[in-house]
């Protein structure tokens, strides 16, 4: 063997550590859920209250429950696809981006149906001054928490993986919006779902800048 | 990688030795023999070294490791012609450049996976990667225009990453000699 690869090899023997939870997805996406779901109720619960008699249309609102639970899944879904493009060569990566990015297109088209058959009566109760902006802010550490977990892994399209990231780091507070803010489809569609473009962007920007090259 | 990930640099050591012959032949059979095989092999060691915590030991080692392989490949090619580094050729690749020394047999053996590209593909990429001419020097040599030297590099790297991804993890396993490298114990 060449000289300089032998040294390389024994350079990477020196640097070896010991991994843990190595290549698996699930803790870290758990971890990330928990803390990310944390910050983002916390900073939407320290800039104001839950639109008044919001949990309580999620119990009598079937509609309106289903609408969140399909946001909260999309939200993990694609987070989770975010976080197998980490592993190189995991099988079913497209099917899984494909499948994340199919959940949070089905959770915009139900605020579109929403302009016929509204979950709940569109109404100004508890209208959030500037919370498209607010979206965007609460998107910020969750986005940064789930750059810093990816660095562990391996992705090799970090711009890829960071629009997603963005996306998912976006979800959360949208969906927090549903219960912190006024419930209309119209203004859901424009003021919370559609930051979450933006948070993709900058996703997309932070990515090769925070992730490692391997 | 099972053990190594666990903190044995001893295994550690053994198996980027063993991936670093493999990773060779996978290079040399596609692309012939040149500096740039030995830049992959480097390049793909110390991505395999930077994502080595990316890697499930319950699942199969070769796709993990052919989809860092493939992707150090097609950045390397691209990086070749930012660079414009001069490179050294040996004549099995300049025989694949010059149709005036070309060997057909040892083309084939050589360079499979150049040989499946178009033969103005092929040319432009022999040209401008791995002998590291410039796009102006290719295209006079060719008698194209620069702007259709530019094209057919372009298309051919794209090529070249298409087929890569065609190949399946058993083409790799053959390039492996058989063996499970690197699979948990």
């Amino acid at each position: 063997m060449k000289p300089d690869l032998e040294r390389l090899i024994a350079q990477a023997q020196e640097e070896l550590r010991p991994v843990r939870w190595p290549g698996r997805v699930a803790p870290w996406l758990v971890l990330w859920t928990l803390l990310s779901g944390s910050m983002v109720m916390g900073f939407t619960l320290w800039t104001g209250p839950l639109r008044p008699g919001a949990l309580g249309q999620l119990v009598h609102h079937p509609q309106f429950l289903a609408e969140s639970l399909l946001g909260l899944a999309a939200g993990l879904a694609v987070a989770y696809a975010a976080l197998h493009l980490g592993r190189p060569g995991a099988a079913g990566s497209r099917l899984r981006v494909l499948g994340a990015l199919g959940l949070g297109v089905t959770w915009a088209l139900a605020f579109v149906v929403g302009w016929s058959f509204p979950a709940l009566e569109p109404s100004m109760l508890g209208k959030r001054m500037g919370c498209e902006l607010q979206t965007l802010w609460f998107s910020l550490p969750p986005l940064a928490l789930g750059i810093a977990i990816l660095r562990r892994f391996a992705p090799l399209d970090r711009a890829f993986a960071g629009a997603l990231l963005g996306a998912a780091s976006g979800a959360l507070p949208a969906l927090a919006m549903q219960l912190a803010c006024m419930y209309d489809p119209t203004h859901a569609l424009t003021h919370h779902l559609a930051p979450v473009l933006g948070v993709a962007a900058l996703g997309a920007l932070l990515g090769p800048l925070g992730l490692r090259r391997i | 990688m099972a053990l190594a990930q666990q903190g044995d640099r001893e295994a550690y050591g053994a198996l980027m030795g063993e991936l670093a012959r493999a990773i060779e032949g996978f290079v040399r059979v596609r692309f012939g023999a040149s500096g740039f095989v030995d830049d992959c092999v480097q390049e793909s060691l110390l991505s395999i070294h930077r994502a080595y915590a990316s890697y499930d030991p319950r699942r199969p080692f070769r796709p993990w490791l052919f989809a860092i392989v493939r992707r150090r490949i097609v950045d390397g090619l691209r990086a070749q012609s930012r660079r414009g580094v001069e490179r050294e050729t040996d004549s099995a690749l300049v025989e694949v450049a010059d149709p005036r020394h070309v060997d057909p047999g040892r083309r084939i053996d050589a360079c499979r996976l150049l040989n499946a590209l178009a033969p103005e593909y092929s040319e432009a990429l022999i040209m401008t990667k791995l002998q590291g001419r410039s796009v102006a020097e290719a295209a006079r040599s060719a008698g194209v225009s620069e702007t259709a030297m530019k094209s057919r590099v372009h298309r051919a790297v794209r090529q070249v990453r298409r087929e890569l991804e065609r190949e399946s993890a058993s083409d790799l396993s053959r390039d492996l000699g058989g063996h499970e490298v690197g699979a948990a114990p």
